[in-house]
């Protein structure tokens, strides 16, 4: 199921929404919201072969190498996973913080790869500006979910009990 | 609820690891394509290519609700600025009839010239209109799928253009769908002529809104809002199309694109068949395969005869 559910938002990613050039990442990066609350979600276990999958079908729907957006899905994955192994998130607001972590972890290596990939340093803030839009649209994705990921229902800094 | 946190860190801890080796191989596979795209391996060209046909058809049901949301923004704003609107057209139809008149009599002196210097008309261009239906956004590509492919006689290296100019061209053709590159591509080349003195130079994507000029002549006169259209050069592209004006001079000189290329919707292929086109590839529609069966001596005889009074009904026709 959450491959599937991957699967149609990569699909929704890569149709033509007309946003604005400055904002040519903030789709696919997106998507990292999804993969990180699948990986932490307690229901059902996200395969990692699905995540390289759709990080596949993305590189291919946006025209870019193979490879590229399928390492930053997995960094994400990996990054969710060691999270969700050392910690049990109770509030909502250590979650936020978490994949605000993640994104820019997420954001800072696609700009390397890219970097590395055409052997010169690119322009950094569509980057920056994607990042910055995935961890403020974050709860969108995340706060329906809340229960799913083992949240306490209406807390979001509630301070320590 | 402590009793429910700690059943699920139970249940956390039971299951098995992430699958370090699996993940350790799909990183080292992310890792190798990468590294075969950048070599621009054909195999990997080839495989992006099946799968764009082969997901073409979700891809084309899947951006109708994107559409059809663009579409009913584009008509609220309509509606809000309705009177204001009205008032424009009205300014900009007085301009068209005065247009339309200029047309008439340009096209009436352009036949009678072309009578007098007995020259040869130019073909109409055939083209076909589509839609697209995905785009893609990232460090590496600007470019668009469109709905058009082999079957609609679309091939590599055909222009593709909106009712605001070029936006692009075809790299590559499947059977029911194409990629185009835009013209703010970082691999987009397109030879131009620039402005009333039509100076030649080359348009130059780097993956920004606005592509860049180069190899202009130095002692070159260009202004900014200059216009800028294909020049023809090296026969890929038909000349004279609109691409945009000089936004900023000097260097490098910046063109802003008269089609809005984060916007595109419906656009059209121009099928202009130059010689180099020709050469890359094979006719898209290919003729239907002959029976290979060897025919009877009789229906050999009969298709002679044929043949014999076909050549003497034309040469009847000549004599005439």
């Amino acid at each position: 199921m959450t491959s599937v559910v991957l699967l149609i938002a990569v699909v929704i990613a890569a149709v033509p929404w007309a946003l604005p050039e400055s904002a040519s990442f903030v789709l696919p990066l997106l998507l990292i919201i999804l993969v990180f609350v699948l990986t932490v979600q307690q229901r059902q276990e996200l395969p990692s072969l699905s995540v390289f999958a759709g990080g596949l079908i993305m590189d291919i729907l946006t025209a870019g190498p193979l490879g590229y957006w399928a390492a930053i899905f997995l960094l994400t994955h990996t990054l969710a996973a060691l999270y969700r192994k050392r910690k049990t998130p109770r509030e909502f607001g250590e979650l936020w913080l978490a994949f605000a972590g993640t994104a820019l972890a997420a954001s800072v290596s696609g700009w390397g790869l890219a970097s590395l990939y055409f052997v010169r340093v690119i322009d950094w803030q569509p980057m920056l500006i994607a990042s910055a839009t995935a961890i403020a649209l974050f709860p969108l994705v995340a706060w329906p979910m809340r229960r799913t990921l083992g949240l306490e229902p209406a807390t979001i800094f509630s301070g320590r009990r | 609820m402590r009793s429910m946190n700690a059943a699920y860190q139970r249940q956390r801890r039971k299951r098995p690891s992430m699958g370090g080796w699996l993940l350790f191989a799909l990183y080292f596979a992310s890792l190798v394509l990468l590294v075969f795209s950048r070599l621009e391996n054909d195999q990997i060209r080839e495989v992006r290519g099946l799968f764009t046909d082969l997901i073409s058809p979700v891809l084309h049901a899947a951006s109708q609700p994107a559409i059809y949301a663009r579409r009913s923004k584009e008509q609220l704003g309509d509606y809000l600025d309705l009177f204001e609107e009205l008032d424009r057209l009205k300014e900009e139809n007085q301009k068209l009839k005065i247009w339309a008149w200029r047309a008439q009599r340009m096209e009436r002196r352009l036949e009678h010239m072309n009578a007098l210097l007995n020259a040869v008309e130019e073909t109409a261009l055939k083209y076909a209109s589509g839609h697209v239906i995905a785009d893609a956004r990232g460090p590496f590509a600007k470019s668009v799928l469109i709905n058009l492919g082999r079957k609609q006689g679309v091939r590599n290296g055909y222009a593709v253009v909106d009712g605001d100019g070029l936006i692009g061209r075809v790299v590559h053709s499947g059977d029911t769908a194409s990629r185009a590159i835009l013209v703010n591509d970082l691999n987009s080349r397109i030879p131009v002529v620039v402005g009333p003195a039509a100076v030649r130079a080359v348009l130059v994507g780097d993956n920004t809104d606005e592509p860049r000029l180069e190899f202009l002549p130095n002692s070159a006169a260009v202004y900014e809002g200059d216009t800028v259209s294909t020049s023809g050069h090296g026969g890929l592209l038909p000349r004279g199309l609109q691409i945009g004006v000089i936004s900023r001079s000097g260097k490098p000189h910046r063109v802003r694109t008269h089609a809005a290329l984060g916007e595109l919707e419906y656009v059209s292929v121009l099928f202009y068949d130059s010689p180099v086109v020709a050469a890359q590839e094979a006719p898209s529609v290919a003729p239907k395969p002959v029976a290979s069966k060897k025919p009877s001596a009789g229906k050999r005889r009969k298709a002679a005869n044929l043949q014999n009074k076909h050549v003497k009904a034309g040469e009847k026709v000549q004599a005439r």
